[in-house]
């Protein structure tokens, strides 16, 4: 399996904030949903792939391209859609295609043409004048007119209505289409995360807290509330559990490694009546940044 | 492929793509040796992730309803009829065993889930004419 993304002991210091990524690895054909509170070092973790902030330690390649030694050749693999775009704002969507082609040698003009077309962007409109969405539409297509292996995209979702975050979400199916290609998004729509990630990077405090195969993650995590009558082993049970809390024989808690001996296991030290209810991404989300439930 | 994927139901995604591909087989729109779409194109066409696709052809490779050809796809596996239905049969029991532990953990007794039992079936034979 080819690694579209390693990073390996990353960090960045600010006076009041440390990003610091122990490991990380993206394969190819698939995309990534990077999810965590604001502040968590989302966009600084994205902009440390294209050296746009440059890492104090560490190692980040792309399809095995060192991002420092092989630097020129990474930002030709890449494509990056910031959280919002600096466009001339005179410029019109076709004068900026001729622009950035420029910059890459795999351009497709042709392709480009078509995405404006099916994003239904008006390209004879001053960037000014496009809306909120078109404008990250057009991002996108400046960035995927160029072919990268790897998309990286800064919140790329946020501001935009339901039908334009579909449009968006589908275009990104559409590069891993190629089992060669793979994206990384962040956002704090944890819903647009949940529909068409592969894997998914928690963020917290300038931390990987967690990244897993999503289905994985859906299937490890449930809520489990069930009674507790005999009250010698009330501990014992708690401990079977990463947060957890009792309320008089009842017992609320969240476990990330469900299975069935678990439910065995609490059968034994006397539960009764065991409910075991799937959690979503955002519940999973907020149970992290809180530390608990 | 036309699928019905529904994030409320608590059934997981890839599960309900399964059931839904298996059902298609069972009532013979989909016959043996007819290609599947590829995970990535079933995956675009619902709008859901590529690993959740490939978990639900996974599910009915082990299953035994669909077949992988490396680098070409997945198809659809020849059944013979009495053992699909002794599979059907089984699956059924697998999930009323759940159902049934389910129900005796929350204080139903078995007396009960006959009578339950007999209701639904009733109502469903009602409904069917």
């Amino acid at each position: 399996m080819q690694i579209a993304l390693s990073m390996e002991n990353v960090s960045k210091e600010y006076p009041n904030f440390k990003l610091q990524i122990a490991s990380l690895k993206l394969p190819s054909g698939s995309i990534m949903g990077l999810v965590g509170p604001n502040g968590a070092g989302k966009s600084t973790m994205i902009k440390a792939i294209l050296n746009l902030v440059p890492p104090d330690t560490g190692r980040i390649t792309v399809l095995g391209r060192d991002h420092l030694k092989q630097e020129i050749e990474v930002k030709q693999l890449v494509g990056y859609v910031p959280e919002e775009s600096n466009f001339y704002e005179e410029a019109t969507p076709v004068w900026l295609g001729r622009f950035v082609a420029h910059y890459y040698a795999t351009w497709d003009d042709t392709y480009y043409r078509g995405l404006l077309e099916k994003f239904q962007i008006p390209v004879r409109k001053k960037v000014k004048q496009l809306s909120k969405g078109s404008k990250m539409k057009l991002s996108l297509a400046l960035q995927l007119a160029h072919r990268p292996d790897l998309l990286l995209l800064d919140e790329p979702t946020a501001g935009l209505d339901p039908v334009a975050r579909r449009d968006l979400l589908q275009e990104l199916l559409e590069v891993i289409q190629d089992e060669k290609r793979s994206v990384l998004f962040s956002s704090h729509i944890v819903g647009d995360v949940e529909k068409v990630a592969d894997y998914v990077a928690f963020l917290k405090e300038g931390s990987i807290v967690l990244c897993e195969d999503k289905e994985k993650l859906l299937e490890n995590w449930r809520q489990v509330q069930f009674k507790v009558s005999h009250s010698d082993k009330r501990k014992e049970i708690a401990n079977l559990f990463t947060y957890g809390k009792y309320c008089g024989h009842y017992f609320q808690g969240i476990t990330d490694h469900f299975n069935e001996q678990l439910l065995v296991r609490l059968k034994e030290l006397g539960a009764e009546n065991i409910q075991a209810v799937p959690l979503d991404l955002e519940d999973i989300m907020v149970i992290l940044s809180r530390g608990g439930i | 492929m036309l699928i019905t994927l529904s994030p409320q139901n608590p059934t997981p995604l890839y599960r309900q793509i399964a059931e839904q591909i298996k059902n298609r087989i069972l009532q013979g729109e989909l016959e043996a040796h007819e290609s599947l779409p590829s995970i990535r194109q079933l995956a675009k066409e619902l709008t859901t992730s590529v690993i959740t696709t490939k978990k639900a052809y996974e599910e009915l490779e082990r299953e035994g309803w669909i077949y992988t050809r490396a680098g070409k796809g997945s198809y659809v596996a020849p059944i013979d009829r009495s053992a699909r239905h002794e599979r059907l049969l089984n699956s059924l029991k697998n999930q009323f065993q759940k159902l049934i532990t389910e129900a005796v953990d929350s204080g139903i007794t078995p007396h009960e889930l006959e009578k339950a039992f007999q209701e639904v079936l009733q109502r469903c034979r009602e409904e069917e004419n």
